[in-house]
């Protein structure tokens, strides 16, 4: 069935084509909202608010833009809302929740190293402001313009912000590379000693 | 700097098990609150409505002055239809009367006086005072 059949069930109050809807979106917006946030939990309570957000402001839905933008905007406004409210924030790994996500079982204490962990946290060190669009380009893989309409801002002001969010995160892990560098030097050293 | 493109391969996560049922759970969940926030507002307003008609009512019969009963102009029963009904005032207070004037009188047929002019002078500058009862 066509995705805008779907949402037209939707408005019309069909439960089981909102369940449909769940069912393809869910990964996505779950995965979406897990990067922004960094945290896996509140991902998952985010994702669920968005989709009976969906649920009930459906009927707002006009098809001028895709569907998967409209719901994008939904779980982006409720991420930066919460971002807002909660000051404190609980980083869970992104790799750990992935591997051991099926079993049921998390662990903070399994080794996380490496570029993929200097990328995560420069990631969740980015404001949300320029770590949207980043998220939603290279990791969602949104073209400039969709991103604009889910961010409901000019073409132009998400290619500066991708373009500084980028910038950013390249500082990032070049500085980390540098402490990094520098760390196994010192190593180097006193293995020599020794 | 090529590490950006690992962006791309950050791991990704899945819904957890059972997330389609949680939605639709909560979904259900909050329907059932919304109903019964209808309901409360709708009993609330109903309340609010007539709490201010029994307001309304008591203040009008009870609270504001000058509100005696209303009985007919000289408190006489038979009295014509077109008598008005008025408020008994008491004493003391200035009472409008409306009387009824017939111009018929006033106003002279020109077939008996053809002749006549009639010329409108002021006689006096001081106006005439009003007749008051």
């Amino acid at each position: 069935m066509d995705e805008q059949d779907l949402v037209r069930k939707v408005q019309a109050g069909d439960q089981d084509a909102f369940a449909e809807i769940v069912r393809l979106y869910k990964d996505r917006i779950v995965n979406y909202l897990a990067q922004f946030t960094g945290d896996y939990q509140k991902a998952v309570d985010l994702s669920q608010e968005t989709f009976i957000r969906v649920y009930f402001k459906a009927k707002k839905y006009k098809p001028l833009a895709p569907f998967s933008s409209w719901i994008y905007a939904i779980a982006s406004n409720l991420a930066k809302t919460e971002l807002k409210r909660s000051s404190r924030r609980n980083t869970v790994s992104l790799e750990d929740v992935t591997s051991q996500f099926d079993s049921g079982i998390y662990s903070k204490d399994r080794p996380d190293t490496g570029l993929i962990k200097n990328l995560r946290s420069a990631l969740d060190d980015l404001h949300p402001r320029y770590r949207i669009p980043v998220i939603l380009k290279d990791i969602e893989g949104f073209s400039q313009e969709e991103i604009a309409k889910i961010l409901n801002k000019p073409v132009g002001t998400v290619k500066a912000r991708i373009s500084r969010g980028r910038g950013y995160l390249k500082r990032e892990l070049e500085k980390a590379l540098h402490v990094r560098g520098e760390g196994a030097a010192l190593k180097g050293e006193s293995h020599g000693r020794a | 700097m090529d590490e950006l493109k690992y962006l791309g391969q950050l791991p990704r996560v899945q819904a957890p098990i059972g997330f389609e049922s949680r939605v639709l759970a909560g979904l259900a969940e909050r329907k059932e609150r919304r109903l019964r926030r209808v309901k409360t507002l709708r009993f609330s307003l109903a309340g609010a409505s007539a709490f201010l008609l029994v307001g309304f009512v008591v203040t009008r019969l009870f609270i504001l002055p000058g509100t005696g009963p209303i009985v007919s102009a000289g408190g006489k029963k038979d009295r014509p239809a077109a008598a008005t009904l008025e408020r008994v005032r008491p004493a003391g207070q200035v009472i409008p009367i409306n009387e009824p004037v017939d111009y018929s009188r006033e106003v002279r047929e020109l077939s008996r006086d053809s002749g006549t002019i009639y010329i409108l002078e002021q006689v006096s500058d001081i106006t005439t005072a009003d007749i008051s009862y």
